[in-house]
């Protein structure tokens, strides 16, 4: 496997030579919607797959908070791209995108209430029966939420996992949005989740607009994400963090910087817990042991 | 196991959300509606107006921005307009079939220009015949992959004939 470090770059046209050539980053990712449909995978994916590169592909339109099965092309497309690019596992969104005939273009936040707690296990269960791989979701960042939700993200989360046994991609730079936006606490979200079940972290790049974060992947990393990484390092051993850009691709250098900004982070860690003889009797150390154990990120280590 | 009336309410009120995100004005400073007819903010009780308001803008600039990655010589032929068109596009467009990915929703913005008389310009130049190409060799008009195909395309700029083959998935472009 390429890279010895536990960060990645997600792939995109504009950073492919970047990525193909950066020896450290160790995994990317892709927008499966967009090369699912291919008969074959483009060139520059195949190479940086053959070099040893792990490549995850990562959807965005089975809608697996809607209220409809996810629709089996959608699923045999994702299994077929998974197989190309043999990979771990697939990654899409607890989120909804469409709903009778309309499409949303993006991801949509559902109600989190019983009903759609069961709605989205059997959801999740069909397209696992579906898939090849092992599936994990993530949470979405949202500038709206719906009214009297009756569970938490968290805990509705950890419900599905629970349940299914699927992984979690945490994105703390979403986290850190509906902190801003939503004021929830991020505290409370990682006490309610079960970060043993974290395979891998998304971190981006976002910008304040007026009094709402907006997510956009095309602006700077911001303190906001990067100090919810850090939350979660002392929580559990960090597993493998990809950055996310889209757009405004002017500068290589700072896609690096962020890299190493992200890097300084996993790497404090390190430091913090070999220096810590007691470790391995503390909460933390307990904690870090069972991720170890139970984590499906060890496809990274392996 | 959850009814199918229970999928059914849950659905409807999904779609009621999307009515009313897809209808909100995508330009700034614009109060246009969709030809869905329908401004429901107020009607979608417990939701803030002004939040919606924000996810509806943020929601088509980002199908904006995508299909921009995946065109971009069509992004640089449109120019400063691209956001503007690509707006009425989405407007006027919702409740069509849904796009399969960015490129297929490049490639009905390009029909929609084409319906709309907006495009003649485009059509002018050689790198957008070339993308156009490349997309069509791959995919039929609705959107489904082809394995083979055969399409030649005049090149206005260069005044040459370029013959594009899809073999298997994989384009080869040859100019003569």
């Amino acid at each position: 496997m390429k890279g010895n470090s536990k960060v990645g770059v997600a792939w995109r046209p504009e950073l492919s030579q970047f990525i193909a050539e950066e020896s450290t980053i160790a995994f990317s990712e892709v927008l499966a919607d967009n090369y699912w449909t291919l008969k074959h995978l483009p060139t520059p994916i195949a190479q940086l797959r053959d070099s040893g590169t792990t490549i995850v592909p990562h959807a965005v339109s089975l809608s697996l908070g809607g209220a409809r099965r996810p629709d089996d092309r959608r699923l045999d497309l994702l299994a077929n791209l998974a197989q190309q690019l043999d990979a771990p596992f697939v990654s899409e969104h607890f989120a909804f995108v469409r709903a009778a005939g309309l499409e949303s273009g993006h991801l949509l936040p559902f109600q989190r209430n019983e009903q759609m707690l069961e709605l989205v296990i059997e959801n999740v269960h069909y397209a696992q029966a579906r898939l090849p791989k092992p599936l994990c979701l993530e949470n979405i960042a949202t500038l709206f939420d719906w009214p009297e939700q009756q569970i938490s993200e968290a805990e509705f989360i950890a419900s599905i996992v629970r349940e299914t046994g699927i992984g979690i991609l945490l994105d703390v730079s979403n986290l850190y949005a509906n902190s801003v936006n939503l004021g929830w606490s991020i505290d409370e979200y990682l006490d309610a989740l079960p970060l043993d079940r974290i395979t891998y972290v998304h971190i981006a790049g976002g910008t304040l607009i007026g009094n709402l974060y907006h997510d956009t992947h095309a602006h700077p990393l911001q303190a906001g994400p990067l100090e919810v990484l850090r939350k979660l390092s002392k929580r559990i051993t960090l597993p493998a963090v990809l950055l996310e850009q889209d757009d405004n691709f002017q500068s290589i250098e700072s896609v690096r910087q962020e890299i190493h900004m992200i890097t300084k982070v996993v790497e404090e860690q390190y430091r913090l817990s070999s220096s810590s003889s007691s470790c391995e009797e503390s909460r933390l150390g307990k904690s870090l042991a069972a991720c170890e154990e139970s984590r499906l990120g060890q496809w990274l280590v392996a | 196991m959850v009814s199918e009336e229970s999928r059914d309410a849950i659905e409807n009120q999904q779609h009621h959300l999307l009515e009313v995100l897809l209808a909100l004005p995508t330009r700034s400073g614009s109060t246009q509606k969709n030809h869905l007819g329908h401004i429901g903010v107020s009607a979608l009780r417990g939701f803030s107006p002004e939040r919606l308001a924000a996810t509806g803008e943020s929601l088509a600039k980002k199908r904006c921005r995508t299909v921009a990655r995946c065109w971009p010589h069509l992004k640089a032929a449109v120019g400063d307009s691209f956001e503007e068109h690509f707006d009425d596009y989405v407007m006027l467009t919702a409740t069509a079939r849904v796009p399969e990915d960015a490129h297929e929703d490049g490639y009905r913005f390009v029909k929609f220009m084409d319906e709309h008389k907006l495009s003649e310009q485009l059509r002018r130049r050689d790198d957008v015949v070339l993308e156009l190409l490349s997309f069509e060799l791959m995919h039929t008009q609705h959107g489904a992959p082809r394995s083979l195909s055969v399409l030649v395309r005049r090149l206005p700029e260069c005044r040459k004939f370029c013959i594009g083959i899809n073999v298997f998935g994989h384009n080869r472009l040859v100019t003569i």
